[in-house]
Formats: structure tokens, C-alpha cells, sequence
């Protein structure tokens, strides 16, 4: 990655920022379809943060003003509130953030010093803690950016007093992000055939059903930039999708009927998300060329391991964390060697 | 197109607007004192070949010269003013001997024993004349050329390479030179062609001199000798590393040369300067300084007497120096001037001027968010993060695993860094520690060795004094006869082992003379 310039053009500060500006795409998407529940979410969400780090700042004694302005706890907090569902409250939120800047990021040293994802620590501590709210999805919505609509979504986070109305247990059709993953596991463990759930999917609720592809797709638009900025590698996002593809094409030829397609696996579920923003985290992954590629194939297989065989919906933030923690022992084993010297 | 050659890792830089009117090679008259710093050798004690107060002429030798450095030359004729122990601003801790030279605004020069037809001394001889005036590599290396070509002729060079690839990105000195003066380095080129006995010469130049490329492989078509080589514009593309690296994609082995591969490497203004000393005869007394201002991209090329202080050179040129800041080297490699009396050394090649801030601009320091920019673009393959890591916690044996001394020093790693570390700054506090360990372990090595020999020599003495013992104690007293005889002949045994006691103890110190010798 040449870079055409001369002094740095890009801090830290700068690249956050550009991570930032990357996800917005992904933020008027969401909020497309679930309605202004996603952009309180995320306020809420990036405060909490804010809020978590002065705190720690405080209790470590450093410079508060330099390192809130690094940027890097907001885009913990967007990218947080962007692989969540939207049906948590503000109590919730204050869980995951509090994992997520401060045991993950404070307690190992801070921003730089990290091993796992803070992100995706966060979003761990709430499946683990709460399975059954975050697997559950938001009806669709069908008054957009209305006064009722924003009533709604206030009702929800702070009171969480329609929660008949919100919240769908088990509703076979649901249609977004983790759920129609879920689903279609259920319905493979009993050999169910897919194929006919497809068609029912599509027939009854054209929208609803790609909604999630629209998701991924903004991802993929804000992937794009980052990558024609050089801020982000090519390496990890296109390994990472190369594994995933390669292996669910493998399953999809010898056992069609009750696994998923390689398209499912791109575009749904937080596939284009891990690719493109938490796969690609500088801190926590390898930082030499073939490390990259190793860790993207790493995650990949993970991610596809996960799904299939495993009984949570979407495997990115476990096969993330897992990969975060084989990175250590990739930049051992990939040492590169210094000039002129024979390859140890 | 023709084939450019390139390498990894480097960053690309912005080009200049370039306006061919200003590769003009301006003269900067005398000044009205020089400063002169030589290297000085403790062990020995007569170099100078000049006194206080004595008349010196133009190209006159200053000192004697030694293995490790060539004479150096009077710029101007004049008075030698004082001689005196300083150390220049660059390299604070050694002790250089500083001679100040008051001109005389004459310029009278010595006899110049010129060379018209160079086929007619043979190789050695004209490699004596190279180092007795007193060339070294301009390019920065400050090696000495006549030791290059030696080692050269000893090792069988196939390949002479002329760089003309610029050390900094905005340095114009070498290309204003082949500009005004490429037939006298075609010359210089055939000197060493003579000398060394290369089968093909490349020309390494950079793809943007469009017009020089095209004007050497004009002057080039009928010579078979030369090649053009181009490479991409990047930086750093100088150094004699990396342009191997880059012609032929293999690594020079460590601790090695370019040479012990078969290539000799030449900096054109050194080719320039080899040209004159052999035809004209002229000492290494001047060289092309090119002076960078960042306020407006401007950029001019000076010739100037080595020894000028740099203070002069923009009074002449009409540089405020108050509300600047004056550095020596190009972009990347820089040092920040505090003395303005320091003089133009024979490796300055750049000057560069930036607008002073008083409050320097707010650069926060983050930790290292491990993002890779800084192992992409180090040229050398070497991991700066990690390199930053383990120097920071000092831990020297793991710094050395990785290859730290391989470091060039050329300053990307840092201006590319988002979190402004100055990585370079580590890397040379580093660098200077793994040296103290070594200086540290080669002395323990030498005590040991000597603890050994004298163990040995003290465990001799004891042997042959015992012996003798023995052979006393095993006389027989009581027979007179025998007695005398026995003495006798003892005393002969005696004498011998003394002197062989003597000749061992001799012999050892004269070892640990020698040792001594080779260490330092
Ligand atoms: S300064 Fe050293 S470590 Fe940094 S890029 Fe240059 S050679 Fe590599
Ligand atoms: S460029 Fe700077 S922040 Fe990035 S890995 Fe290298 S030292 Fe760390």
C-alpha cells in the first residue's frame, strides 16, 4: 500500500473518522427499515461510550482530551449499535458498552493494546447474557420517520412498555438481519426443505425478505470507499469472503436441499459488516501482509463453522473473537526476515 | 516503453512543478573564513601538514591522510588562523580537529599536474592519485572512492552503477549536474572503466528526468558499454541497498558489499569529482549543494566550496535565517542546524528551509495502533512496529533477532505513522545501545583470551620451575665427582629454560600487541 503523499495525511483521529463517515450508508439503511429507533439507539449507544471512557480516563489519570478525540469510542459505539438488533433498552445499552470500552479495551491498556475487538466484545456479553432479546427482530416498518414512529421507538428503548407490540418470539416469517439464518437452521436440523421456504419468503413479502441484503449492500458501498481510501487492506475482507464462499459452495453442491446458498452467506446476517469494518480493525489483527490473509481465512472458516453447526444465529462475533486470539501466535509463526538474510 | 525497475515497499512523493531554467549551477563567491573538519586518529600523532599562522595555496594538502581518510585540501589560499579540537553539530560526541582558514580573496593555486592520457599509469597508480586527492563518495556515504576501487579491483566487479538517483525526493544537485556536465561524467566513467575493468555500465536515473533519458541514450547509442536503467520514482530510491535490490531483485548478503556481488556503485557527482581529479588535477575542494525552500517549492543549486559556513551562503543568497529554520538534508533525512557557522561538509548535500514555528503544531502521540503502514513501506523488509515495541520495553536480545542494525534510517516508517511516533528517534537510541553490547561482549571476549594466555604462561613457569626442582633434589649429594658434573650441567639446563621463559614471555606480549592493534 503505496501511499501518495509525503507526511502523514492520515492519524489516528483521521482514520476513525473515515470509518465513520464509512458507516453512514449502513446507519440510513437500518434506519430505512426499522424506523428511528436506530439513530436514538446509536446516540445512545456512542454516549455510553463517551461516557465509559472519560470515566476510565479519569480513574487511569490520562490526558482526557487527547484520547477522547481520537474517535475511536464513537466508532465502538456505531459499530456496536449497527450489529445489534434494535429492540434493546437503555439498560442493555449500558451493559454492552461498559463491556466493551472498558473490560475490553481499558483493562488491557487501553486503545492500541487491546487483543479482541471491543465491538465484538460487547455484542458477545449481550448474546451470552441475553439470547432471547437478541435474536428477536423488529416488526416491519411501515410508517416511516413519523411522529408515531418515533413514540415508538422511545416507548421501547427507555420504558419498554410495547413490547407486545415489538417484540416477535419466534415468529416463523420474520424477516431481518440474524433471524431468517436462524430460522432456516431450525427448520435444515429437521430436514426441512429450504428450498420451499425460499419460495414462501419470496412470495409473501418481497421486501422484507431482501432487507437484509440492502443492509449488506451499504456495507459493501462503505467497504468500497474505505478501501479506494487505503484505509482498510484488501487482504482481510476478500480472504475472509474467499473462505466463506469456497466452503459453503462446497456444501451447497453435495448437500443442496437443507444448507444455505453462498449467496445467503454474503449477504445476510453481519457477513459484509465483519468484512469490512470488524475483521479490518488494525489493532487486533496481524499486521504483516500474509498474517492478514491468513486471519481473513481464519474468521472465514469460522464464520462458517458457526453457522451451520452451531445454535446461535450469526457466528461473526465469536469467530471474530476466536480469530483475535490466534493473531499472537500468527505473528509469531509469520516473522518476515530482515534484509539479505536467509529466510528463518 | 522500456522496462522500469522498482522495489517494495517506499512511498511515492508529490512531484514538483520543475522548470528546467532553474538546473543552473549558480557560484558562490569566497567567503572570508573557511572551517575545515578533519577526522582525527588518536594513534597518530603527525597529521597535519600545516601550522598556525603559515600561507596555504588553493588545493593545497591539509593533512597527510591515513587508512581511514583521505587528505583533505585548502579550498582557498589564504592563512591558516587557528587549529583547534570541536565537534560539529551533526555527530555531537566525536571530537573533530577544526582548522580555520582566513582567505586572501586570490584564489592562487598550486601546480596541477594534470593527466591528459590516463591509458598510460596503470590502475594502482591512478588509484593513488584518486585518494591523494582526496575524493569520497559525495553521495552521503562519505566512503573513501580510491578504498572502493581497491576493493574493487580485488574482488572482480562485472558492473559499474552510476547513481544518479537522488538521495531525497527534492534534492535537484546530481540532476543539475548530469545536465551541465554529462560528457565529463561519460569520462569519469571510462576512468573507472580503465581501472576496474567493468563489462557494462548502468546509468540508474529516475523516470522522471524525461529529457535527460533521452539525451543520454542519444550520447549512448554507439557505446556499448552503457545502459540506461530507469527507475520509478520513489523514495528512497539512493541508497546502494536498494538499488541492487531493485536492478537485479537480490539482497545483498549481510555484512557485505555491494562490490563482494560484482557491483561497484558510484554516485555521479563522485564519478565528477574522480574525472577531475584525474584530468584536471584538481583536489575534491568544491561540490554542488542544492538548497530547498519549503515555503514556495523553490529550489537552486549552488556550487560551493567545501568548508564555506553555511551562514554566508544565505547572507549571499539573502536568506533571512531569523525567521527560519535551517536544516541539512532533503525531506525525510534531515538534521536541524543550531550552529549556523557549521561549513558545507563533503557529504551536505541539501540544505532545506522551513518557516520557523514557535509553537510547534500540535502532533498528540497515540500508542501504536498496530495498522501495518510502517511494515508496508520499509524498504528493507524489516517490522518497525515490532522493532518500536521491543526497543521501547528495552528488550536488546529481541531487537537484534530483528535485524534493528539492518535499519537504513531513511525516516518512511515514521512520516507514515497515523500515531506520530517517532520511530526513528527509538530505533537509533536502539541502535547505539546494541553497539555498546557488542563493544561491551568483544571486551569481555578479549579479557578472557588474555586471562587465558596468562593463565597458561604462569602454569609454564611453575612446570619448568618444578621440574628443575626435581632434578635438583634427585642429585646425588654425597658424590662430589657427580655433583660437579650434575651442577654443571643443571646450570646449562637452567639458562636454557630461562631464555625459553623469557622468548615465551615475549612472544605473548607481543600477541597482545597485535590483538590490541586489530581491536581498535
Ligand atoms: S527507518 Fe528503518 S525501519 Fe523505518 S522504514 Fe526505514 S529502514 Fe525501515
Ligand atoms: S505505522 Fe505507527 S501505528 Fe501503525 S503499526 Fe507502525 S508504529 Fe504502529
Amino acid at each position: 500500500m503505496n501511499l501518495p503523499y509525503i507526511y502523514n495525511t492520515y492519524n489516528v483521529k483521521k482514520i476513525m473518522f473515515f470509518v465513520l463517515i464509512a458507516s453512514i450508508p449502513a446507519i440510513l439503511t437500518e434506519c430505512y427499515f426499522f424506523g428511528l429507533v436506530i439513530l436514538i439507539q446509536t446516540f445512545l449507544f456512542v454516549m455510553f461510550s463517551l461516557l465509559f471512557e472519560i470515566i476510565i480516563l479519569k480513574i487511569r489519570k490520562k490526558n482526557i482530551k487527547n484520547n477522547l478525540l481520537d474517535n475511536s469510542s464513537i466508532l465502538t459505539g456505531v459499530l456496536l449499535s449497527l450489529s445489534v438488533p434494535s429492540t434493546l433498552t437503555w439498560w442493555m445499552i449500558m451493559f454492552s458498552s461498559f463491556f466493551a470500552i472498558i473490560v475490553a479495551k481499558h483493562l488491557y491498556g487501553g486503545l492500541g493494546q487491546n487483543i479482541f475487538n471491543p465491538a465484538m466484545i460487547g455484542y458477545a456479553a449481550l448474546l451470552i447474557s441475553f439470547p432471547l432479546y437478541m435474536s428477536s427482530w423488529h416488526k416491519e416498518n411501515t410508517n416511516f420517520f413519523s411522529l408515531n414512529d418515533l413514540k415508538i421507538s422511545i416507548n421501547s428503548i427507555f420504558f419498554q412498555t410495547s413490547k407486545s407490540d415489538l417484540f416477535l418470539k419466534n415468529y416463523p416469517d420474520s424477516f431481518t438481519e440474524a433471524t431468517p439464518l436462524n430460522n432456516t437452521k431450525n427448520k435444515s436440523r429437521i430436514f426441512y426443505n429450504i428450498d420451499s421456504l425460499y419460495t414462501k419468503l419470496k412470495n409473501k413479502k418481497q421486501n422484507n425478505f431482501s432487507s437484509w441484503n440492502y443492509i449488506n449492500v451499504s456495507f459493501l458501498l462503505g467497504g468500497v470507499f474505505l478501501l479506494y481510501k487505503k484505509i482498510i487492506c484488501w487482504r482481510i475482507p476478500f480472504s475472509f469472503l474467499f473462505a466463506l464462499v469456497i466452503f459453503s459452495i462446497f456444501d451447497y453442491f453435495f448437500l443442496t436441499n437443507f444448507i444455505f446458498s453462498p449467496f445467503l452467506h454474503l449477504f445476510s446476517g453481519g457477513t459484509m459488516m465483519c468484512a469490512f469494518f470488524i475483521a479490518t480493525d488494525p489493532v487486533t489483527t496481524s499486521y504483516s501482509n500474509i498474517g492478514k490473509i491468513v486471519f481473513g481465512l481464519i474468521i472465514g472458516f469460522l464464520v462458517y463453522v458457526l453457522r451451520i453447526y452451531s445454535d446461535y444465529p450469526d457466528g461473526v462475533a465469536f469467530s471474530v473473537l476466536f480469530g483475535n486470539m490466534l493473531v499472537p501466535l500468527i505473528d509469531d509463526c509469520l516473522k518476515s526476515s530482515g534484509y539479505g538474510r536467509k529466510k528463518t | 516503453m522500456k522496462k522500469k525497475y522498482n522495489f517494495s515497499g517506499g512511498i511515492k512523493c508529490l512531484s514538483i512543478k520543475e522548470e528546467l531554467d532553474k538546473y543552473i549551477i549558480y557560484h558562490i563567491p569566497n567567503p572570508n573564513k573557511f572551517y575545515m573538519y578533519i577526522q582525527h586518529n588518536t594513534f597518530k600523532n603527525n597529521m597535519l601538514r600545516v601550522r598556525i599562522n603559515q600561507k596555504v595555496l588553493c588545493g593545497e594538502p591539509l593533512t597527510f591522510g591515513d587508512k581511514s581518510s583521505v587528505p583533505i585540501h585548502s579550498p582557498t589560499s589564504g592563512w591558516i588562523k587557528s587549529i583547534e579540537l570541536d565537534s560539529h553539530s551533526i555527530s555531537s560526541k566525536k571530537k573533530y580537529i577544526k582548522i580555520t582558514i582566513v582567505s586572501d580573496y586570490l584564489n592562487q593555486w598550486i601546480r596541477l599536474k594534470k593527466i591528459n592520457d590516463y591509458k598510460l599509469y596503470s590502475p594502482k597508480s591512478l588509484i593513488k592519485i584518486i585518494y591523494q586527492l582526496g575524493v569520497v563518495g559525495l553521495g552521503g556515504a562519505h566512503f573513501s572512492s580510491s578504498e572502493k576501487l581497491i576493493l574493487g579491483i580485488n574482488s572482480k566487479v562485472h558492473t559499474l552503477v552510476v547513481n544518479a538517483v537522488e538521495s531525497d525526493p527534492y534534492i535537484t544537485a546530481d540532476y543539475c549536474l548530469m545536465t551541465n556536465c554529462l560528457s565529463e561524467i561519460f569520462i569519469g566513467c571510462e576512468i573507472i572503466t580503465w581501472i576496474s575493468k567493468v563489462t557494462n555500465i548502468l546509468i540508474v536515473i529516475q523516470e522522471d528526468k524525461i529529457e535527460l533519458i533521452s539525451k543520454i541514450q542519444s550520447l549512448i547509442k554507439n557505446k556499448k558499454l552503457f545502459k540506461v536503467c530507469i527507475l520509478k520514482k520513489k523514495y528512497p530510491g539512493g541508497s546502494s541497498k536498494i538499488i541492487i535490490k531493485s536492478l537485479t531483485g537480490k539482497d545483498i548478503p549481510y555484512g557485505k558489499h555491494s562490490i563482494d556481488i560484482g557491483y561497484l556503485i558510484f554516485n555521479v557527482s563522485t564519478i565528477y569529482a574522480i574525472k577531475k581529479a584525474i584530468i584536471n588535477g584538481k583536489p575534491l575542494i568544491q561540490r554542488i549543494v542544492s538548497l530547498y525552500n519549503h515555503r514556495n517549492h523553490s529550489f537552486k543549486n549552488v556550487l560551493i566550496k567545501i568548508g564555506t559556513p553555511i551562514n554566508f551562503l544565505l547572507n549571499f543568497l539573502k536568506i533571512n535565517n531569523s525567521s527560519n529554520d535551517i536544516y541539512i538534508g532533503g525531506l525525510f533525512m534531515k538534521y536541524l542546524l543550531m550552529n549556523l557557522n557549521q561549513p558545507i561538509l563533503k557529504d551536505t548535500n541539501c540544505i532545506s528551509i522551513t518557516k520557523h514555528t514557535r509553537n510547534v503544531k500540535k502532533n498528540i502521540n497515540y500508542e501504536c495502533i498496530n495498522c501495518g503502514y510502517c511494515v508496508q513501506v520499509c524498504p528493507v523488509n524489516l517490522l518497525p512496529q515490532k522493532l518500536y515495541l521491543y526497543s521501547k520495553n528495552n528488550n536488546h536480545e529481541k531487537t537484534k533477532e530483528s535485524f534493528i542494525m539492518d535499519c537504513i534510517e531513511c525516516n518512511i516508517c515514521e512520516q507514515i505513522c497515523p500515531s506520530n511516533i517517532p520511530l526513528v528517534t527509538y530505533f537509533k537510541h536502539e541502535k547505539f545501545i546494541q553497539n555498546q553490547i557488542d563493544k561491551e561482549n568483544k571486551k569481555k571476549k578479549e579479557f578472557f583470551y588474555r586471562f587465558q594466555l596468562r593463565e597458561k604462561r604462569i602454569l609454564n613457569q611453575k612446570k619448568s620451575f618444578y621440574q628443575n626442582k626435581n632434578d635438583f633434589n634427585n642429585t646425588d649429594l654425597t658424590n662430589t665427582n657427580i655433583l660437579n658434573k650434575k651442577t654443571n650441567k643443571n646450570f646449562i639446563n637452567q639458562k636454557q629454560i630461562d631464555k625459553n621463559i623469557r622468548k615465551e614471555i615475549l612472544r605473548s606480549s607481543i600477541e597482545r600487541a597485535k590483538l590490541k592493534n586489530k581491536n581498535l
